[in-house]
């Protein structure tokens, strides 16, 4: 049984420029590694100060994720759009892909984060697959 | 001075000193365990008192025994068996009589009989311990020796018992066990200096002194062991009691659903920092948080996954606060926070403000997402409060406000909202009197044709005057009633009232009266209605309820249900106030709508605000399609009034046609026959 859960929320690091994006790159790392351990996979996108988080897995320890979420102050106004079960994971391999608009990014990859974040509200499931073609794009790019 | 000679001349000095210390490590060990079955009730104390008197007894008889062997004579020795074993047997069956006499809630008999036994025990053990020792000589005994030796061991037995039974400080558990090794050794050595043997001339001096090395060590050994399983079982058991002591504290003081601290942990820690403002005590914050939304969780999604989001709740608040802060839960769904040590107001919001950010985050538990939020009223010591009591009231006058104040939110204490905290608090009071006793007045706004000035008709509004508090407004109290669940019943009131008011009439004008949301959405409403009717004898067709948007706006399937009844009842059905909601249009079609009032707002703005002049055109054609009835409010201009009447309101109402007035000024008025009130 797998599910999977989407959320939004406003970045409410301390650090700006630069820093900001090194440390969301860390928090990323660290996000994946403890989701490796979990079974979890998922995508963060990072565009004008929003986050929008995608995590699959198994219920129980994607709960016990999601519940760390929640209870770290380095964002705020979390919203909860989307908690399903799901038959195959959309983002298997990548424990936590990072996707930024907040560094130095081609246009359109810019143009396809603000995209998400303005599908997100609307159709959660076509944000998802267009979270997805950005990431195959990106891996084929690197 | 024979006791000493004895003791330096005629003892070997390493038996002695291997008997001191079997001595002084039985004594230590014993006491232990005599304090221990003192302290104890029932049938354990009967088990200690026998681990105690085996330890005790045996150790005894071992430095007897080991002294003995040091006993250094001239002549062959030898030892009964069965004697030298019913000397131990006696050592530990007295001294197991005796403690249990100490135990007699009896002072001085357990004092005296108690320890007299214990000393005797030991006397028993020693002078039997002597007939079994053979010696191949003529042996004296001195008597005077002997009876000394039974007056000290008794003596020094009572002041062992007595000090045992007296709870002193911890230093003080020295004494009884100095008291119980000079017991042994004062009787062991006076007894010795008792007994003396004289050799036969001629009879073999052979004493084996490699063989008695090896007994006293072997002797030595087990009694030690002895000594070390008495001591072992005291000590894993007072491990176990002392583990089981903190635990029960534990459990006192924590919540066991949350683990973490309880009501009456808090209100102890509240207290001692209130207690410690006084002297140099620094600054603290005290928070009242209770969670919003939470019993509808309860309810839908079930206890288990209620208690595990109230176990969530606690691991967020712990992490909102600082590490030093205590969080509390003092019910279902209310937590208390206190933080210490704080340097400004400013530290103190910032930890609400976490609360409150961290509480409005999405629980997801057991695949359920459930959303709660939680309201935060603060309170600052010494500030704005010096009493834990003072402080907790405060705090709760300041989390209502922030409930008020639309909940997920924090609110710091200002002393004003003590008067609105007491002004509502009276008025609760005075309005479920009022209930009581249907103590509301029913004023009248006539209602006229706008084409001819003629009085169709009139609203029915409520009055309450407060005692002490004067004339409330129905925007005031109603919320008020609303919370106090009296809503139903007020409008019950003003329902019969205005309908046997209105049948009381001398010309069959219409009334209406106000329906609140609340009212709608109990079942009830037709059936009060169709009573006050029927009581009152009004036919259904003068009656029409006036029912605002936001009633229509919650269960809309509910309030078509009821809406359906009542218009089958034939009483009408007015939408009040249009315009100023969501003023759905589908509203007007999906409900039995019988007539809209036009909202004063509009109204009043007439007819020179060319916007709100479309507006009352418009609504009023629709009106005229949809072939509902118009009503214009609050018309306090002629102008307003020709306004309103050229564009096809039906009926107006306002202050230029009266204001509200008196049940029996209106009656008057019908019956005077002044029909037309403006042209």
């Amino acid at each position: 049984m797998l599910n999977r859960l989407l959320y939004t929320s406003r970045c409410a690091f301390s650090s700006t420029g630069d820093a900001l994006v090194s440390d969301v790159r860390e928090l990323a790392r660290l996000s994946a590694e403890r989701n490796a351990k979990a079974q979890l996979t998922g995508a963060l996108i990072h565009v004008r100060g929003s986050f929008v988080q995608v995590l699959e897995g198994p219920p129980a320890a994607l709960e016990q994720t999601f519940e760390r979420i929640c209870c770290d102050f380095r964002h705020d106004e979390m919203k909860l759009v989307d908690v399903a079960p799901i038959q195959s994971r959309a983002f298997a391999g990548w424990e936590l892909a990072l996707l930024s608009a907040e560094q130095e990014t081609a246009l359109s990859l810019r143009e396809d984060l603000d995209e998400i974040r303005f599908l997100i509200g609307i159709n959660a499931r076509e944000a998802i697959s267009l979270m997805r073609r950005v990431l195959r794009e990106q891996a084929a790019v690197a | 001075m024979r006791v000493v000679t004895c003791l330096l001349q005629e003892h070997d000095l390493w038996f002695v000193l291997l008997s001191v210390l079997m001595c002084g490590v039985g004594a230590a060990v014993s006491t232990t365990l005599f304090q221990r079955t003192l302290n104890e009730q029932g049938s354990s104390r009967l088990l200690w008192c026998f681990l105690s008197a085996v330890t005790a007894g045996a150790s005894t008889w071992a430095t007897h025994f080991i002294a003995m062997l040091g006993y250094r004579t001239h002549v062959a020795v030898s030892f009964d068996g069965g004697l030298t074993l019913v000397s131990a047997l006696v050592a530990i069956g007295g001294i197991g009589a005796g403690l249990l006499i100490a135990t007699s809630p009896r002072r001085r008999l357990a004092s005296v009989a108690g320890g007299g036994t214990i000393g005797l025990a030991i006397a028993a053990m020693h002078y039997i311990g002597m007939f079994a020792y053979h010696v191949d000589g003529i042996v004296t005994w001195r008597p005077a020796y002997v009876l000394a030796s039974l007056l000290l061991v008794c003596g020094l037995g009572v002041l062992l018992v007595d000090s045992l039974r007296r709870r002193r400080r911890w230093e003080d558990r020295l004494v009884p066990g100095v008291l119980l090794a000079a017991a042994i050794v004062v009787l062991h050595f006076t007894g010795m200096a008792a007994f003396s043997v004289t050799p036969i001339a001629g009879a073999p001096a052979s004493a084996n002194a490699q063989a008695l090395s090896g007994l006293a060590i072997a002797i030595a050994v087990v009694g030690l062991l002895l000594l070390g399983m008495g001591i072992s079982t005291y000590l894993v058991e007072a491990g176990a009691r002392s583990f089981s002591r903190k635990q029960l504290a534990h459990i006192a003081m924590h919540d066991s659903l949350t683990d973490l601290a309880n009501r009456h942990h808090f209100s102890t820690t509240l207290d001692e920092q209130c207690a410690a403002l006084g002297r140099n005590g620094r600054p603290f914050a005290l928070l009242m948080v209770d969670l919003d939304r939470f019993k509808p969780v309860n309810d839908t999604l079930g206890h288990p996954t209620g208690d595990a989001v109230l176990r969530l709740v606690a691991k967020r608040l712990q992490l909102a606060v600082r590490k030093s802060d205590l969080v509390a839960r003092i019910g279902g769904d209310e937590f208390a926070i206190i933080a210490f040590d704080l340097s400004s107001l400013a530290q103190a919001e910032a930890i609400a403000g976490r609360v409150v950010e961290i509480l409005s985050r999405p629980f997801l538990v057991g695949g359920n997402m459930a959303e709660l939020g939680g309201s935060v009223g603060m309170v600052l010591a010494p500030g704005q409060g010096l009493t834990g009591e003072e402080l907790v009231q405060h705090a709760d006058i300041a989390l209502y406000a922030a409930k008020r104040a639309g909940k997920n939110r924090y609110c710091v204490f200002e002393p004003e909202m003590m008067e609105a905290m007491q002004r509502r608090r009276h008025l609760e009071v005075e309005l479920r009197r009022a209930c009581m006793r249907e103590d509301f007045t029913v004023v009248y706004q006539p209602i006229v044709d706008s084409q001819n000035g003629t009085v169709t008709g009139a609203e029915a509004l409520l009055r309450w005057t407060c005692p002490g508090r004067g004339e409330v407004s129905p925007a005031e109290f109603i919320p008020i009633a609303e919370d106090l669940g009296l809503v139903s019943r007020i409008g019950a009131s003003v329902l019969r009232q205005a309908c046997e008011e209105a049948a009381s009439w001398s010309a069959p004008l219409d009334i209406s009266v106000n329906v609140s949301p609340v009212q709608l959405l109990d079942p009830r409403l037709p059936q009060v209605v169709a009573q006050a009717l029927a009581e009152s004898g009004l036919s259904p067709e003068r009656l029409e309820l006036e029912i605002t948007e936001t009633a229509l706006f919650g269960d809309d399937e509910a309030a078509l249900r009821t809406l359906t009844l009542l218009r089958e009842l034939g009483v009408r059905i007015s939408l009040d106030d249009f315009g100023t909601g969501y003023s759905s249009l589908s509203y007007l079609h999906r409900f039995p709508i019988t007539r809209i009032k036009i909202d004063q707002s509009f109204v009043r703005r007439l007819p020179e605000d060319p916007g709100s002049a479309s507006i009352v055109r418009a609504i009023a054609q629709l009106g005229e399609s949809l072939e509902l009835q118009i009503t214009a409010e609050g018309i306090e201009t002629s102008e307003q009034l020709s306004f309103v009447a050229l564009h096809g309101c039906n009926h107006a109402q306002g202050y230029l046609i009266s204001r509200p007035i008196k049940a029996g000024e209106f009656a008057e008025f019908i019956r005077t026959g002044a029909a037309s009130l403006a042209a």
